[in-house]
């Protein structure tokens, strides 16, 4: 039954062929997609590496502030943005440990995406 | 006439055209592959050498101490920075930190960081020279920061000649060329000089 229209004809059906365009066509978007997502995930890591650098420096200009005495320690949020990164930070008191808790959250849109980052430290 | 069973001219023709559109059209998705993994590889070149410079920069000044109450031994302009510093250093199996005088100089595209360890430390006429840090770099601006009269807010100056103080805090910007141009700021504050 299946090998009938072999027999018969010593051709490559229609059914064949779509099936072989079909594969052919997942094989190849299977390896671009690959090479898209590379491309993509490097921005992103170089997003990740602008933020990180971003949220060192403000979280030295707090610790200075702490030294000097210039820290509002009213539990409050602050917001703030350069460039494409948008950033707010909370700083609390943390009862048990009696260390001022900062938390800090950096947000920014890549490819109509938010990505996000929190970092964390203690103040005195 | 006994017929011969073969492909004809056309059926090859057609065959052989298929199979080139086949091909080209894999041949083009890899070249653009290629192509944007080519540009890539400029920008994390050019990552890689601003983290490498500015975690080093960031690293040296975290550690930055005064030689004496009235004088600090921290100089400072447009594109040269030198200061005494705390860097580490491996002996045998431990790391130890040791005192050293640390510069940092833009010569064309190069930034060169002298590193002047233990008694060479003050000796200015040392034969120890300065190592290249990274090449490609299109510019490096610092400014330094200070207390200003108001008390709350931080002024910046180019050109750092007080001897009598350090600067609490010091803007870095890195221009690198690599394919792309990029530019890096950071702001690093000084804990161990106030």
């Amino acid at each position: 039954m299946v090998l009938k229209y072999n027999l018969s004809k010593n051709a490559f059906s229609l059914l064949e062929l779509v099936i072989t365009i079909a594969i052919l066509s997942i094989g190849i978007t299977a390896v671009l997609q690959t090479l898209s997502l590379s491309v993509r995930s490097t921005g992103l890591s170089c997003d990740i590496i602008n933020a990180v650098f971003l949220a060192e420096d403000k979280m030295q200009e707090l610790e200075f502030k702490e030294n000097q005495n210039l820290i509002n320690r009213e539990p409050a949020e602050v917001r703030d943005k350069k460039d494409r990164f948008e950033w707010k930070y909370t700083l609390n008191l943390d009862t048990d440990l009696r260390l001022y808790k900062l938390s800090f959250d950096i947000t920014w849109r890549r490819a109509n995406r938010e990505e996000k980052l929190n970092l964390n430290t203690y103040l005195r | 006439m006994r017929r011969i069973k073969a492909f004809t001219l056309v059926e090859l023709l057609i065959t052989s055209l298929i199979f080139v559109v086949v091909i080209l059209t894999i041949y083009s998705a890899f070249r653009t592959g290629i192509f944007g993994y080519r540009n890539i590889e400029g920008t994390i070149n050019v990552y890689q050498t601003a983290r490498l410079i500015l975690e080093r920069i960031n690293l040296d000044l975290r550690n930055s101490f005064n030689y004496s109450e009235d004088e600090t031994k921290f100089m400072g302009d447009e594109n040269n920075l030198s200061f005494l510093s705390l860097v580490d250093t491996f002996s045998e199996d431990k790391i130890i930190q040791e005192y050293a005088f640390i510069s940092y100089n833009l010569k064309g595209d190069k930034l060169m960081r002298l590193c002047r360890k233990n008694q060479e430390a003050l000796n200015d006429k040392s034969r120890i020279e300065p190592e290249e840090m990274a090449s490609n770099i299109e510019g490096i601006t610092l400014r330094y920061g200070h207390i200003g009269t108001s008390q709350q807010q931080i002024e910046w100056k180019d050109i750092w000649n007080d001897t009598k103080a350090s600067p609490i805090a010091i803007k870095v910007k890195l221009t690198l060329r690599d394919k792309t141009r990029r530019e890096f700021e950071r702001m690093i504050f000084l804990p161990l000089v106030q």
